[in-house]
């Protein structure tokens, strides 16, 4: 079920706020935004069979959302993507390949420990796109 | 000479501002941005801030001959969004001229030591995060309990070598050990729950999220000192905790451990 990813991922991310003392304006829409973004890559991870391409949409969405909630809220934009990235990050790959490892198992260490770079490498890459973005719309509004 | 008294006031205010940033978890380019946009609305021609991870330069000039150069180290790096928050207020309110360069120091000071979040609550949203991560992962209830007793136990071990000199790679070494070994012992004594997602969602508040997607995007951008800085950081507390789990991971094999597929 769809809508149990999206509230796990949100109180994760809810709780997970008080952990790096998050603004208390901020943490609803920190979860709301991480919730949306897990959803997508949910989505696409089971819907279209395509994980990569989950992370990297996932990824852009939340750092998009939390462009705009900062600039509706007058908060930098850290605040927000800094928590909401959280479900995201492959966590169990990082320990899959481990237990891989220490049971020497080889191929599957190998095998999920790529998944899992090229996951990260995913959302690294979003990140980027979403910095391109917000500059060439600062761009646009500063010569129109 | 209300110049330079001016000019060493505003010095004063970028390097505790981009002090506050970096210690707090913003990110590099945020701090150079910061300065810059501050020095320029105070009529600095002249604005050259490079910071890296573990510190800051900042030279700034109004003619491009007399120049003001600071240096700072910056040792204690922690997550406190609350406080990047507020230096990025301050910093806005400096550009819009709504706040005098005497106000924003004694903001500042005040900002760089106020008290941390309760203990009980940090423990407690620990908890509750690690274990709606197991749900998350499509754990069940008992692996909630058990993942959300690990994060606990980290928080609270994070809290007992905290006074030490306690860095980021040693938290983590601990806190895998201490997951491991709690979700180990639970799964063999109930004989039920799945070590994978309970060790999985235990470890993701640990895990360098930010660090990693940030080296990668720092060096891309051109950043080179600061990308490479952050990603040996990102694989150093990865390092941590793959040790730290897979030592007692290796020993629950040796001794017959059954509980791992």
């Amino acid at each position: 079920m769809i809508i149990y990813d999206f509230i796990y991922s949100f109180l994760a991310a809810f709780f997970f706020s008080f952990l790096f003392n998050a603004p208390r304006r901020s943490i609803l829409l920190t979860a709301t935004i991480a919730g949306i973004g897990y959803t997508v890559f949910i989505i696409f991870r089971d819907g279209f069979n395509n994980p990569l391409l989950g992370y990297f949409i996932g990824t852009l969405i939340m750092a998009l959302l939390s462009e705009i909630a900062a600039r509706f809220l007058k908060m930098a934009a850290t605040t927000f993507i800094t928590i909401a990235i959280l479900p995201l990050v492959p966590g169990l790959g990082l320990y899959l390949t481990m237990q891989y490892w220490v049971q020497n198992n080889y191929q599957a260490t190998v095998q999920t420990g790529t998944q899992t770079m090229l996951a990260i490498g995913a959302m690294a890459m979003a990140i980027a796109v979403n910095s391109l973005l917000v500059k060439f719309y600062l761009r646009f509004r500063h010569s129109s | 000479m209300t110049e330079r008294i001016e000019t060493n006031k505003i010095i004063k205010v970028v390097k505790l501002v981009a002090q506050i940033i970096l210690e707090n978890g913003g990110e590099t380019y945020r701090a150079e941005d910061t300065v810059i946009r501050i020095c320029q609305s105070y009529g600095f021609t002249e604005v050259n801030p490079i910071a890296i991870p573990t510190g800051l330069f900042i030279t700034i000039s109004r003619d491009g001959i007399e120049n003001h150069t600071i240096v700072k180290r910056v040792k204690n790096r922690t997550v406190d969004l609350s406080k990047v928050n507020a230096a990025n207020n301050i910093s806005r309110l400096l550009t819009e001229k709504k706040l005098t360069l005497d106000e924003a120091i004694v903001e500042l000071e005040k900002l760089a030591m106020t008290i941390p979040p309760n203990k009980y609550l940090l423990i407690i949203a620990s908890a509750l995060t690690a274990g709606f991560f197991a749900l998350l992962f499509k754990g069940n209830f008992f692996d909630f309990c058990i993942a959300a007793l690990c994060g606990a136990a980290i928080q609270l071990a994070v809290f007992v070598f905290k006074g030490e000199d306690m860095n980021q790679f040693m938290t983590s070494l601990v806190g895998g050990l201490v997951t491991a070994i709690i979700a180990l012992s639970a799964v063999t004594l109930f004989n039920k729950g799945n070590v994978e997602l309970i060790i999985g969602g235990a470890i993701m508040p640990l895990l360098p999220g930010l660090a990693m997607t940030n080296a990668i995007r720092d060096t891309m951008g051109g950043d080179l000192v600061s990308g490479v800085a952050r990603g040996a950081e990102a694989v150093f507390i990865a390092t941590g905790l793959a040790v730290g789990v897979g030592v007692i991971l290796k020993i629950f094999l040796l001794l017959g451990g059954g509980s791992i597929q």
